[in-house]
């Protein structure tokens, strides 16, 4: 009796540990289907639906630079005039499932896909702000400018559009020089009406 | 009820101010009204447009079923001059009377276009080039001409001078009378070309002073202290492309070696172009930063010119070598021509035009600034 009783306690007892070590397991181990892949095709449609599927899962939202840059490899590798619309509602989507914000998204956009600079300050007057940190967006609109040469040159194969943004970043730096050496200069004589 | 039309007219008027202010945003209308308050505004604005249209027409009709309206047929009346006076009076009324009701029709037009007005509001207007800028740099053209004029002779006689000393090869021979004399007239052209320089070069200088100094304060005040980084983009962005790139009249020569003359006549001829333009503001903005940058430079560099010319007037006088022409002469005689007369015309647009091939597909996404 003794010798049975020992043993139903050793069976129930060997019972409970292992569905403890099983439950545990459940919350240690890690789970290998939850890891956010980057996509790994050469076409960029069958790229951009991987990205959805991947950026669905919230763990994956901070890894959308990683995502987006593999993206524009993948464009620049399969070049084509429509990447651009791609990559915009590809932004859009984004920004409707709360991956990203509006700013962000446009920001996106804007660095490789238009003509236009987003890297200029907006808050403040030249001579008050953007003097004053002159260098540090000289910088910033050339480094903007290869942004642009990658969207607008290699993805999309815009000549003409990159040509403007080659153009209108020489004006602006132009305008810019101009201007700020105006701003630092001490009115030596009257205003002129 | 339909009050007369004087009292609806003004009513008008009273409400397409508030609406009018609150269009443009005057804080203070908005902060001191509710939303329920501007929305009745709003209709109230829309029945007094009725009530006039309405009121002016019937007095119209009115009008012309008595005979009485400014634009009835007139008709000859025997009056003395008392009634003549208060006719006269009475006709100048009724023909006052007339922009009132028109008023009343265009209102909603007015009403309209202040709205699109204060929603589209356009880029602020710089003005970069007042008269005084557009004369100064008429004045440093004309300057520059005089003395590259007075100067072309001497620096021609000059250079036939060395020419003849080079091929009578006094280097090094400078006992033969027939080489001392040379250098001796080489060296008395050598001291009229740098006191016609030294003083002529005071006024360029301070003609290109006062270029600078009023270019720069209109860049100051207008680009500098009025708009933000963005707001330049946006002024060079407000020609349409075609103007912008393709246009060969865009290029401007930077750091060319135009003679002085000539190019502060085609900075001249720049500032009349890019005023002409209707709505080119970019075109004023960079022809504005390039005048001032390159007269910038053209400054320092009279000022260094001037500097040598002092420096060679002391070491001549202290040498007392009127007869020895020293390489350094040369290369002043050089270094001038370079500056002021041009040489080795060489054209360096800044802005590379477009490939002329099209894109097929203009797609404009939702994102784009």
């Amino acid at each position: 009796m003794a010798h049975q009783s020992l043993f139903s306690a050793l069976r129930h007892s060997g019972t409970l540990v292992a569905a403890l070590w099983i439950a545990g397991c459940q919350f240690l181990a890690p789970d290998t289907t939850t890891e956010c892949a980057l996509p790994r095709t050469t076409n960029i449609n069958q790229a951009l639906a991987q990205t959805r599927n991947e950026l669905e899962r919230s763990e994956c939202h901070l890894h959308f630079d990683a995502y987006f840059e593999r993206l524009l490899e993948t464009a620049a590798g399969d070049p084509g005039p429509k990447h651009s619309e791609y990559f915009s509602e590809f932004l859009l989507w984004a920004n409707a499932q709360d991956i990203i914000t509006r700013r962000n998204a446009q920001e996106y956009y804007n660095r490789y896909f238009n003509t236009k600079f987003v890297s200029l300050p907006d808050e403040y007057s030249n001579c008050a702000y953007t003097c004053r940190i002159q260098e540090e967006i000289v910088q910033q609109m050339k480094e903007e400018l290869l942004q642009k040469d990658r969207g607008l040159l290699k993805i999309t194969g815009n000549n003409r559009a990159y040509a403007e943004a080659n153009s209108l970043h020489d004006s602006i730096l132009l305008l810019l020089e101009a201007t700020c050496t105006a701003c630092a200069a001490a009115p030596s004589s009257p205003p002129s009406p | 009820m339909l009050k007369n039309l004087d009292e609806e007219t003004l009513l008008l008027f009273r409400n397409l101010n508030f609406v009018g202010k609150l269009i443009n945003h005057e804080g203070e209308e908005i902060r001191n009204h509710s939303p329920r308050e501007i929305f009745f505004a709003c209709g109230n604005l829309l029945i007094n447009w009725l009530a006039v249209s309405l009121l002016a027409l019937l007095s119209i009709l009115k009008g012309r079923k008595n005979n009485t309206h400014p634009w009835a047929n007139c008709k000859e009346v025997t009056l003395n001059s008392k009634h003549i006076l208060t006719y006269r009076i009475s006709k100048l009324l009724e023909i006052l009377a007339f922009p009132r009701w028109t008023l009343g029709l265009l209102a909603p037009l007015l009403l309209a276009w202040s709205g699109t007005a204060a929603a589209g509001a356009p880029p602020p207007t710089i003005r970069l080039f007042p008269t005084t800028v557009v004369e100064n740099v008429k004045e440093s053209s004309q300057v520059a001409k005089d003395m590259e004029t007075s100067l072309q002779d001497v620096i021609a006689q000059l250079e036939q001078q060395w020419d003849l000393y080079q091929e009578s090869k006094c280097e090094g021979n400078e006992g033969d009378g027939g080489c001392a004399h040379i250098a001796q007239q080489m060296g008395d052209k050598y001291l009229e070309m740098l006191s016609l320089m030294d003083e002529q070069l005071p006024r360029i200088e301070h003609s290109v002073q006062a270029t600078v100094d009023s270019l720069e304060n209109r860049l100051r005040q207008e680009l500098g202290q009025k708009l933000t980084a963005r707001d330049l983009q946006e002024i060079l962005l407000e020609a349409p492309p075609q103007s912008q790139l393709s246009s060969p009249k865009r290029t401007v020569h930077r750091r060319s070696s135009h003679r002085l003359s000539e190019r502060f006549r085609q900075y001249y001829q720049l500032v009349l172009q890019a005023g002409a333009q209707a709505g080119a503001s970019d075109s004023v903005a960079l022809a504005a930063a390039d005048i001032y940058l390159d007269s910038t430079e053209v400054l320092g560099l009279l000022r260094l010119t001037q500097n040598e010319i002092n420096r060679a007037q002391l070491m001549i006088e202290l040498r007392n070598q009127f007869g020895a022409v020293t390489p350094e002469m040369h290369e002043v005689v050089t270094g001038v021509k370079k500056i002021l007369l041009g040489e080795n015309e060489i054209s360096t647009p800044y802005e590379a035009s477009p490939p002329t091939t099209a894109f097929p597909e203009e797609y404009r996404s939702p994102l784009e600034f």
